[in-house]
This record gives structure tokens, sequence and C-alpha cells, in this order.
């Protein structure tokens, strides 16, 4: 397998805001989430990932509240905001543009 | 769910910072677990997946701080944002309540208008009398006046700020205490320029070193310099002011260099100040000289700088860091004593000896710059301090008033704030909300306040204190504009404190409960206090506005001894023309002759002393008579033909003298009065003998008694009246004019018919009598003025205060009226009902308002004129004055109280 890539931290802004699209979590399950889909190919610090989170309740991107888990022990659950939404919007349009064009210019077939 | 803000606020005892600290450990701690929970399911041991976990979280020694402070900043953030979100709502919704009684909202503004308006106005008069330093001079706090106090003969104290310009250097070399002194001298009477464009302007005559006490470059070419001026002559030449350089000059850059003609003198301009430039005074000047060259040109002595003779100019200082005034008072004290002890040793006429008992009692000292607030400061500027209390007195009725009307609305709104209570807001939110919309209130208020301020002030400013320059007062001044922002605040948060707290107090289930017609039932002991509190007031200010008022009345129904109105006193001004005593005499008799011959003046007469003016005094003897027993002031007059007749004097006996006197013939003389009575003691005065100046000068015979005159001072007024023919004197003065009609209409025209009379350097300047004597009544005019404005305003709103109340008790009390009439109460039992509440209050309040009254007026009482301070008139007007406005503020809603339908008021709900 290769190695694993660094995450830059707008990055993960965006991926912890896309994760909370899918429902309110704490923060070991965003992580696990993003893990999970991953397969093991991004080096996510864990401490960063609440940097990030952090940052972006500090914007109103995400919201924070108390809850119990399952397993009945206290976890902070994060929800994303409208704030949040549009931003997440906006990223995944200028991530998509950025990526087509970078890759469209890498893919450029070699001169015969 | 409640919002987060909520939660928040709902745990804060916790102390933020450490609830964030705790919260976040707490989510560290959990993330650790269950990542170790979830590696043991994927088969790791228990102390390997700990192990992991914390590997994979990172140091968390290093980390654990990071995240600390990334909360704390989260929670900062978000705290701010909560606040700035609540205070738009509060504004919001302080808007929306306001504009949904817009007249009501303009009323509360109107009033607080009116009390901020009067603080704003107090504020800048006072600011420039005492407060305000001057321009460009650095750290102003520290520069200071001297001043030296010593005893007279009769033992009170003088104190002087005026001093010799040997003294000046005599303190100025022996102080340590000081680092930097200068001597300044101004006078707005000196002539600059040359034939028609000669004008008496403003000039300013200073030590070099008054420079160095400003930060403030020239706009154009230099300042003089130390060798420039040194004694006995220093070198002509002129700094000229920045506003007579652009009006006169046009603002010419090549003036410099140019030669300019200064009371007959030639001077060289060397600068220009720049703009907005003042000196320390409150007045522009035209140009500013060494004080060595026009000592030397213009006092008409050349020996100015020796001996202690003159005494013209003023010493200003600034202390050394390290010194305080206690030091440079100790200095100058003794510096002033040594100089008293060498005057004394080097006197050669054997003057009056300087005994340790006088030295003893001889001091100097170091006050701030404003002479007002100096040991010499007007009864004008104590006025003024005392009017500025007064404001603060209107604006705290003002602000019971609103806050009276703001506890009325809120217990109409008290189903409203029940409701809102109910939701869930908080008390303490319902409580800002509330104060928001007062603030808002006091912020209108203080827009339309600062108005008034500017435009009606602008008026009672000019008016009351011309001495001040008040040309350049922008409309936004930065230190008014602070000021009226303070109190704006304060008040605000004054006003809307009481209402909110009264209103958010309340009851909710009873109020959501009842309907509105409950509401009001019990009227709180709050809104009646504040009644008592607005009468109090009232009446204090009442009370001093009477006293003013008798006090001027008193003041203007005074007997002068002479008629002030309708009078001009014409000055020739002839200093550097190089004329003649003879040809002096001469010009002046033309000139008297051409004013006679002029349409509208009905007389004239020549005189040298004008009361409250000009002084010309000097000692009298009487022979085989001690003079220390009679020591007064004895005001020599050389005066003309129709004297008597000109300035309204009354003749009691004999006859007047005047210029048709011989001049070579037997010396006469007219006395005042009380003079012929100190000197002759029930004597017959006409025919006796007295001397002026010395006990071997020629004897002058009585031969008139002319009516007592009030010379200096409207009181006790201790000057004695000596007039002499003017043919028997060789000082010639003025010209004195009576006209039959406003005699400012044609002051210009006899200046221009005049002017063409005097040598090229000559200048005429007229000036109406009544504008002296408006300096020396003027603490009365502006103590009667102001204490009526203020007291009429503070009238005006305690009556308005109290016709709200009652009017608005009257409204909730329609169902109980109702009832009474029902049950057989007749019209004259409801109204007795309304009015006695509206007197009961209103009487509390006069009553403590009249004892305070009683035990303060004390403290005005030496500002009043002839007016006990505990007049019984004024405190009899005040009281029932405002007693009277009581009854008709009530009379109204109690009018309305009898006209009530019961089976309507009992109906309705």
């Amino acid at each position: 397998m290769a190695e694993p890539l660094t995450v830059l931290r707008g990055t993960l802004d965006v991926l912890v805001l896309k994760a909370l699209t899918w429902g309110p979590m704490h923060g070991f399950e965003i992580t696990a989430w993003i893990e999970a889909r991953a397969t093991g190919n991004l080096d996510i610090v864990d401490s960063a990932l609440y940097q990030s989170l952090y940052r972006l309740e500090a914007r109103r991107a995400i919201n924070a509240d108390w809850g119990v888990t399952e397993n009945n022990r206290r976890a902070r659950y994060y929800s994303v905001t409208a704030v949040g939404r549009a931003e997440l919007r906006n990223e995944i349009a200028r991530w998509n543009r950025y990526a087509e064009t970078v890759t469209g210019i890498l893919n450029t077939p070699q001169p015969a | 769910m409640l919002p987060p803000r909520i939660r928040r606020a709902l745990r804060l005892p916790l102390g933020p910072r450490r609830r964030v600290e705790t919260e976040t450990d707490d989510e560290i701690r959990f993330h650790l677990a269950a990542r170790a929970d979830a590696l043991v399911a994927t088969g790791l041991t228990r102390a390997e997946a700990e192990a992991e976990a914390l590997r994979r979280f990172g140091a968390l020694d290093r980390v654990r701080p990071q995240l600390l402070a990334a909360a704390k900043h989260r929670e900062e953030r978000l705290t701010m944002i909560e606040r700035l979100d609540a205070l738009r709502d509060d504004l919001r919704y302080a808007v929306r309540q306001l504009r949904r009684s817009p007249g009501f909202s303009a009323a509360l503004a109107l009033t607080f208008a009116l009390g901020i308006g009067a603080n704003a106005t107090m504020f800048e008069i006072l600011d420039r009398l005492l407060f305000r330093p001057p321009a460009f001079m650095p750290d102003a706090s520290r520069v200071g006046r001297v001043y030296l106090r010593s005893p007279r003969r009769d033992g009170t104290e003088r104190i002087d700020n005026n001093i010799s310009y040997l003294r000046y250097t005599e303190l100025r070399d022996h102080t340590r205490a000081f680092a930097q002194t200068a001597a300044v001298y101004q006078d707005d009477q000196r002539v600059i320029g040359m034939g028609n464009a000669a004008e008496a302007v403003s000039l300013g005559l200073v030590s070099a070193s008054f420079w160095s006490m400003f930060d403030a470059p020239p706009a154009i070419g230099r300042y003089f310099t130390a060798d420039e001026d040194r004694p006995p002559r220093g070198t002509n030449v002129v700094v000229l002011g920045y506003g007579y350089w652009q009006s006169r000059l046009g603002g010419d850059p090549k003036v410099i260099g140019r030669p300019l003609r200064v009371e007959g003198k030639m001077y060289t301009v060397i600068g220009v100040a720049p703009k907005g430039f003042h000196g320390i005074w409150a007045t522009a000047t035209a140009a500013y000289a060494p004080i060595t060259a026009g000592g030397f040109d213009m006092l008409g002595n050349e020996r100015y700088h020796l001996g202690h003779g003159m005494m013209w100019l003023e010493m200003i200082a600034r202390l050394k860091p390290d010194a305080t005034p206690e030091v440079a008072n100790a200095e100058l004290t003794r510096a002033f004593r040594q100089s008293q002890v060498d005057a004394a040793a080097a006197s050669t006429s054997g003057s009056s000896p300087v005994t340790p008992q006088i030295l003893a009692v001889t001091r100097s000292e170091f006050a701030p710059l404003p002479m007002d607030r100096g040991p010499k400061r007007s009864a004008s500027a104590k006025v003024a301090t005392w009017l500025a209390g007064v404001a603060v007195i209107v604006l705290l009725i003002a602000c019971a008033n609103v806050a009276n009307l703001l506890i009325a609305r809120g217990i109409r709104r008290r189903r409203e704030i029940a409701v809102r209570v109910a939701l869930g807001v908080g008390r303490g939110r319902l409580v800002a909300q509330l104060l928001t919309e007062s603030v808002v209130i006091a912020v209108l208020g203080g827009v339309l306040g600062l108005a008034l301020a500017h435009w009606g002030g602008g008026a009672i400013r000019r008016v009351l204190l011309p001495d001040v320059d008040w040309s350049f007062v922008p409309i936004f001044d930065p230190r008014v504009m602070l000021f009226t922002t303070g109190v704006v605040l304060f008040t605000g948060f004054l006003t809307g404190l009481a209402p909110a707290v009264h209103a958010v107090r309340a009851d909710v289930n009873a109020s959501l409960k009842a309907g509105e017609r409950e509401g009001g039932g019990n009227r709180s002991r709050l809104r009646s206090g504040l009644l008592v509190a607005q009468a109090a007031l009232s009446v204090v200010l009442l009370v001093g506005a009477a006293l003013f008022v008798r006090s001027l009345h008193n003041v203007q129904k005074l007997d002068l001894g002479w008629d002030p109105d309708r009078l001009l006193h014409v000055r020739l001004e002839l200093r550097g023309t190089g004329v003649t005593d003879e040809q002096e005499r001469a010009i002046m008799q033309r000139a008297l002759d051409r004013v006679r011959a002029m349409p509208g003046v009905s007389s004239a007469s020549t005189l040298v002393s004008v009361p409250f003016w000009i002084t010309w005094s000097d000692d009298v003897f009487v022979p085989g008579m001690d003079s220390s027993e009679h020591q007064r002031t004895y005001v020599i007059n050389p005066v003309g033909d129709d004297y008597f007749r000109t300035m309204g004097t009354r003749l009691l006996r004999g006859r007047a003298v005047g210029s048709s006197d011989p001049r070579d013939g037997r010396k006469v003389a007219v006395i005042s009065e009380a003079m012929g009575k100190l000197l002759w003691k029930g004597k017959d005065p006409i025919g006796q003998c007295f001397r002026i100046g010395a006990d071997t000068a020629p004897c002058n015979e009585v031969v008139g008694i002319a009516e007592n005159m009030k010379f200096g001072d409207l009181g006790d007024d201790e000057s004695m009246q000596v007039y002499l023919p003017a043919s028997q004197s060789r000082t010639t003065g003025g010209i004195v004019v009576r006209t039959p009609g406003d005699p400012r209409a044609i002051a210009q025209p006899l200046r221009r018919d005049v002017q063409p009379l005097l040598p090229g350097m000559g200048y005429a300047s007229v000036k109406p009598l009544a504008s002296v004597l408006d300096s020396v009544v003027r603490q009365w005019r502006l103590g009667a003025t102001m204490f009526t404005i203020f007291g009429a305003l503070a009238l005006l709103l305690a009556a308005v205060g109290l016709y709200g109340v009652i009017a608005y008790d009257v409204a909730q009390r329609m169902r109980e009226m109702g009832v009474r009439v029902a049950l057989g109460a007749q019209a004259a039992d409801i109204r007795r009902l309304v009015l006695w509440q509206g007197i009961r209050v209103t009487a509390l309040g006069v009553t403590l308002g009249a004892i305070v009254a009683f035990a303060t007026v004390r403290y005005v009482e030496k500002l009043l004129f002839d007016t006990p301070a505990h007049d019984p008139v004024a405190f009899g007007a005040a009281v029932g004055t405002i007693l009277l406005v009581a009854v008709v503020a009530s009379l109204i809603p109690a009018r309305r109280a009898t006209r009530v339908d019961p089976v309507v008021a009992l109906r309705t709900e």
C-alpha cells in the first residue's frame, strides 16, 4: 500500500462539513466516517480534527452540543449550520473545478 | 431544544475559562476512549489500543494546550457574536417600539434634548473659561500664572497678576522650580498701520521665551530670539497673528522683512504665527512684539525695566517635571520678599518701609493659567460654575420625567413583558432591551440637544460672555462631543434602569391573568418619589432664579449718580504722533466743537476719569488734618463745560466747574457729597480748601457739591470724586457725548468726523458707556437670565411630568371613578380627589426643595446684589409658582375624571 497522504488544513474542514451533512456526530464518529471512506489513503492526526472543529464552530459553520452516546457516555455532538452548508457547497465546487483542471493538464497525452 | 446561547448562559456559574478547559478535556478523554474501544474491537489488547489511540491523537503535552487555546478563542468569538446579535436585536426592538408611538417618543427625546442641551451649553462655557488648554501648548497643566499677594494699607489683601518688568526678572532668576518662564502683556487698543489704515487692534508683547512654551512652528518666517529681546531696548521686530496676516495683508508670503508701523514706531515683520494660535489669550492677537521693544516704545517710560512703579505685565511659567506647585510657591514667595526688601533699600524717596509684619503676609503664588481658576477669578465665572450645577439639575429633572413616563408605559406593557418572560426570555435580557430603548431615546435627545446648544446656546454665549472670542466654535467640537456622549449614555442608563427593573419585576402570572384595567391600580412609590424629587429640584432652581432676578432688578434700579444710557466715550489716541501738550489741547477743542455740532448730539464735554473704566486717582490733603484718617480712592477728574449735564450727575449746591474757568485764576473744584462729609464732617465744604498729590501743592477751593457717583463698585463705593476745571489741568482725556437716541447709531459717523482732525498716526475710538457698565452688571444678568431659563425649563418639565402621571392615573382609574359616581359621588368630590393627589405630591416636594434651597442659598449670597439669600419674596414666589403650576397640571385630568360615564366605565374591560 502506498504511503498515506497528509491532509491540508482547509481540506480537513471540508471533509468535516461533508461528514456532518450525514447528521450530527461526535468527534470520533467524524474521524471514523472519514477514515472509512479514505480507505487508508489519508493520514489524519486526531488532534488536527479538533482544531478543525473548533475553527468551524468559531465561524458558526457548525454548532456543538453535549449529548449522550449509545453507550450512555457524554459526548460533544456537532451539526452543520446553514452557514456551513453554504460553505460546503462552495468548497466542493471549487475543489472539483481545481481537480478537473489540474487532472486535465496532467493527463494531456505526450506529443508523438 | 434551547438555543446554544441560552445553554451557554445557564452554565455560566462555572466561570467561562474553567468551563472551556474541562469541556475540552472531557472531549479529548472521550475521543481517546472511543478510539481505544474501536481498536480493541479489531483485536488489540486494551493496553495496545490505548497506546495507539494516544499516538494517533498526537503528543498530548503539545497538542492539548493548542486545543485549549483554539477552544478559548472559539468561545470568545462566539460570545462576541452573541453580544453583537443581542445588541442588534435590542436596537431593532427599541426602534420598533419607539416608532409604534412616535408622539410619545418625540416627547421623551425633546425632554432629554432640553436637559442635554443645557448641559452642553454650560460645558462649553465652563470649558472655555476654566479647562481648555491654549492651542499648541503641550502639557498645559504644568503651565501657570504667577500672582503676588501683599497687604494694602487698610489691612486687606491685594492680589496682583500684573507685575513690573524688574520683578519678573527677579522672580525668574531667583526660582529654580520652573523649566520656562515668560513675560506677557496684551492690549486690545494698540494702533497698527498709518493714517486712514491705522486701526486699534490687539497687540501682544511677549518675552522671547514665550515661544518655547508652545509647540507651534511659525506659518512662515521665524519668531524673535532672546538676542532681540534684551532690556533696555529690544529689536523692533514683529510676528503677525495668522488672522491679521490673512485679513489685512491677504496672506502675502512676501510680507517677511517689510516694515510695519506699530504705535507710531517702525517694526520689521519677521514671521507669522500658525493658524489657530492665540497664545494664552481667548481672543486673537494681531501682532506680537518683543516685550523689551514694546516696553521701550509704548509705555511712555524708557526706564520701564527699572523699579516697580509700572506693574503692567504678567508672568507665566512651566514647572520642571520634578517640581511641585508647593515648591514653586515657596521659591516665588522667597524671591518676592527679597525683591520687596531690595526695592525698599534702593528707594531714595523713603517711601513706605517694608516691615517684618508686611513681609510676613507677602506671598507669591503659582496658580493655573486660566484667570478664572486663579485667585482673581471673576464673579461671572463663579456664577457660570453655579449655572453648570443648575444645568445638571435640569437634566436630573428631565431624567425623572422620562423615567416616570417610561414606568407608566411599562405598566401598560406589563402583559407583553410577562408573555416574553413566559416564553423564556431572561430577565437580564429584558432589562437590556428596555435599557436599549432609553439609550436610543437619549441618543436622539443628545443630537437634538447639541443642535440646541449650538444655535440657542450660541446666542447666550455671545451675549453673556462677550469677552471670550466665540467666533471659532466649530459645530463638532471634539471636547463638547465627548462630554455630550458621556452625558447621553449616563442619562440613558440612569433613566432606563428604574423603569426596566420595575417592569421586569412584575409578577408574571398576575399580569398574564389580569386585564389592562388592573395594571395601574396601585400607584408605585417609585413614581411618586420621582415626582417629589422633580418638584423639590424645581423649587431649588426657582428660588435661585428669583434671587438673581431680584439682584438684577436691584442693580438696575440703583441710583448710579450718573445716567449710563445714551452716552458715548470718544478716545483720541495721540501716542506716537509727537504732538505737544499745547497742540493736543487744541486738537481736543476742535474735536469737541465738531462733536457738539453733529446732529444727534445733545451735549458733550471733555473728561479724564470714566466710571468703571479709566481712573486717575491721587491723595488728598486738608490743611491741619491727618491724611491717614481719610484714606480713600480720590478720583481726580478734570472736566469741561457741560460735564454734569452730559453725565446726568446732579449738582447739589454751588456752581459747576469747566473749561470756562480762567486757566491762571483761583484753583477751584467740585467735590462729591460724600467727600465733603468725610473731610469736613458736618461743616459746610463750600469755600474750604484741600490739596491734591502733596500737602505742599496749591490749594483747591471747593465751589460746588455734586451728588455721589458709583464709580468703581456698585456696592459700597468708597471712591470720592474731585472735579477740576479742564482749563486748570494739564491732563487731557476723552470726550463724553450724550445723544437723544440710540448712541450706537451715531458711533461710527462720529468717529469718521473726528478722525480727519488727528495728525497722521492718531486714531479715534468710540465706545458706548453702557457697554462698560454691562461687564460690571454681567454677573447678575448672567445669573438672572440663565437661572430663569433653567428654572422655566425645570418648571415646564415638572409640570409635564405631573400632568402625565396624574392624567395616566386617572385614565387607569376610570372604572373606580365610575363606581364612585355610580355610588353617588359628586363631580366636586371627584375633582377634589384627583386635585388632592397632585397637590399632595407637589407639596411634599416643595417642602423638601425649600429646605434644600434654604440650606444652600448661603453659598450664593456673595454673588447676589443687595438681596438677602433667605429673601422671603424669592422663596414665596418660587413655592407659589410651583404650587400654582401643580394645580393647573392636575386640573385638566381632574375635569376629565368628572366626566366619567359610570355605565361606559364599568362595562369596558
